[in-house]
């Protein structure tokens, strides 16, 4: 009984190993953008990995003030776009939804293949025109 | 009888503008693809042309093997590995959802942003060679860029980091669906974990492993935006992929009607084998 509970602590730490090992891999990749950020392009070069000491805010100052680039206004389109498709797409696709999962009808497989097709369609098909 | 009336209305909506957004744009494009076009001039009609040259085009063929060779990998990896982390984290219960939501941070990135932090990492003056070089590993340091199997290389490991947190999520969701029961009337039948596997765990996510298996085919054969950002296709046109293809020839050179034609092949191919994986898929479906 013993050695069945030392078996299953052992997976579980392996388990959390694996897992842990995983997850730095995945995150590693955002911390050093975010890291990088805060950095000189020479303390990038040299020790890419580190900490940011001191913390350096010109690369964001730079990001806000390029000239041609407004920050706020790009911003103000990405907002306008997602909100706009967010609630029509949650207002339509439901209604859709409900009428395809509440009624048995020869129409509902059917409607249900044709809004998959959205799916497959390469979107570059759509802009040729 | 009246009641099913109005509810058709309900789908209504959505149909009209799935049909003047999709539909419209999908006969304009077949339209435009049998004839010649370079997007102001006159409209020339040329028949299936377009067609016929698809299969004597060396720089279409590239591209389609490249995406041939991205789809399978990716495809292959982000479902092996998706299922596995996804049957780590069922079993860890609620301790893994920390984990989780590690995985699921790249999904929520924008592919763009993604795409700028692995450049920055894994271009020639990068993070990547920097740290081989403080680490004096000169040997190792190499542009990977500059080859087609290591750009190749490069975008695999993109996509699979931008994906698999996704499908792990999908099938997180299939394993949550198999009753426990049936575990242990595995283990009374004197199973051990490969039969768990084998004989309750696999036939029941079948659905959910359809979906994720369709959603990384379709999403790979329309692989374009790390492609564009990454490697720009290059070195030359090596690393292209029928999407970027599609883009570079009908807005880099202006050959509208050709374009047209890889993208209305395309989304045949897409359909053709979505319908062939949800066949193949549904005859292994079991009823619980």
């Amino acid at each position: 009984m013993k050695s069945i509970r030392k078996v299953r602590l052992a997976y579980t730490i392996l388990q959390n190993v694996v897992l842990a090992i995983v997850a730095l891999v995945f995150i590693s990749p955002i911390y050093i953008a975010i890291a990088n950020a805060f950095k000189e392009s020479s303390l990038i070069q040299k020790s890419p990995l580190s900490f940011p000491i001191p913390i350096l805010l010109d690369n964001i100052k730079r990001a806000f003030s390029t000239p041609g680039v407004n920050v706020g206004k790009m911003y103000l389109n990405s907002i306008t776009l997602v909100v706009c498709a967010t609630v029509l797409t949650v207002i339509v696709s439901s209604l859709a939804a409900y009428y395809m999962a509440r009624t048995v009808s020869v129409i509902g497989p059917k409607l249900r293949i044709f809004f998959l097709l959205g799916l497959m369609v390469p979107c570059v098909l759509l802009y040729a025109n | 009888m009246k009641k099913d009336k109005v509810s058709v209305l309900f789908a209504l909506p959505g149909g009209i503008i799935y049909t003047v957004l999709l539909v419209i744009p999908i006969v304009l494009a077949l339209a435009i693809s049998f004839t010649q076009w370079n997007g102001i001039s006159q409209i020339k009609f040329i028949g299936i042309e377009n067609y016929i040259r698809l299969f004597s085009d060396s720089r279409l063929s590239n591209a389609v093997s490249n995406t041939a060779i991205i789809t399978v990998v990716i495809v292959i990896i982000v479902n092996v590995f998706g299922l596995l982390l996804a049957m780590l984290l069922n079993q860890a219960g609620k301790r893994s959802n920390i984990f989780r939501t590690m995985f699921f941070l790249p999904v929520v990135l924008s592919a763009v942003a993604v795409s700028f932090i692995w450049k920055s990492i894994l271009s020639y003056t990068g993070v990547y060679n920097n740290l081989l070089e403080s680490l004096g590993l000169v040997g190792w340091i190499n542009n990977y860029f500059g080859s087609r199997t290591g750009a190749l290389v490069c975008i695999c490991i993109v996509e699979v980091w931008r994906a698999l947190g996704f499908h792990m999520v999908l099938y997180l969701a299939a394993l949550q669906t198999v009753p426990q029961e049936l575990y242990e009337a595995c283990i009374v039948d004197g199973g051990n974990a490969w039969d768990k596997f084998k004989s309750v765990t696999m036939p029941l996510i079948v659905p959910g492993a359809t979906v994720s298996i369709l959603m990384s085919i379709i999403n790979e054969l329309r692989v374009y935006d790390v492609i564009k950002i990454m490697t720009d296709g290059g070195p030359g046109y090596d690393t292209e992929s029928i999407v970027y293809n599609i883009v570079a020839r009908g807005f880099g050179n202006n050959q509208m009607g050709y374009s047209s034609a890889i993208a209305v092949a395309l989304f045949i191919v897409i359909g053709s084998i979505s319908v062939f994986v949800m066949n193949r898929s549904s005859k292994l479906e079991v009823e619980l």
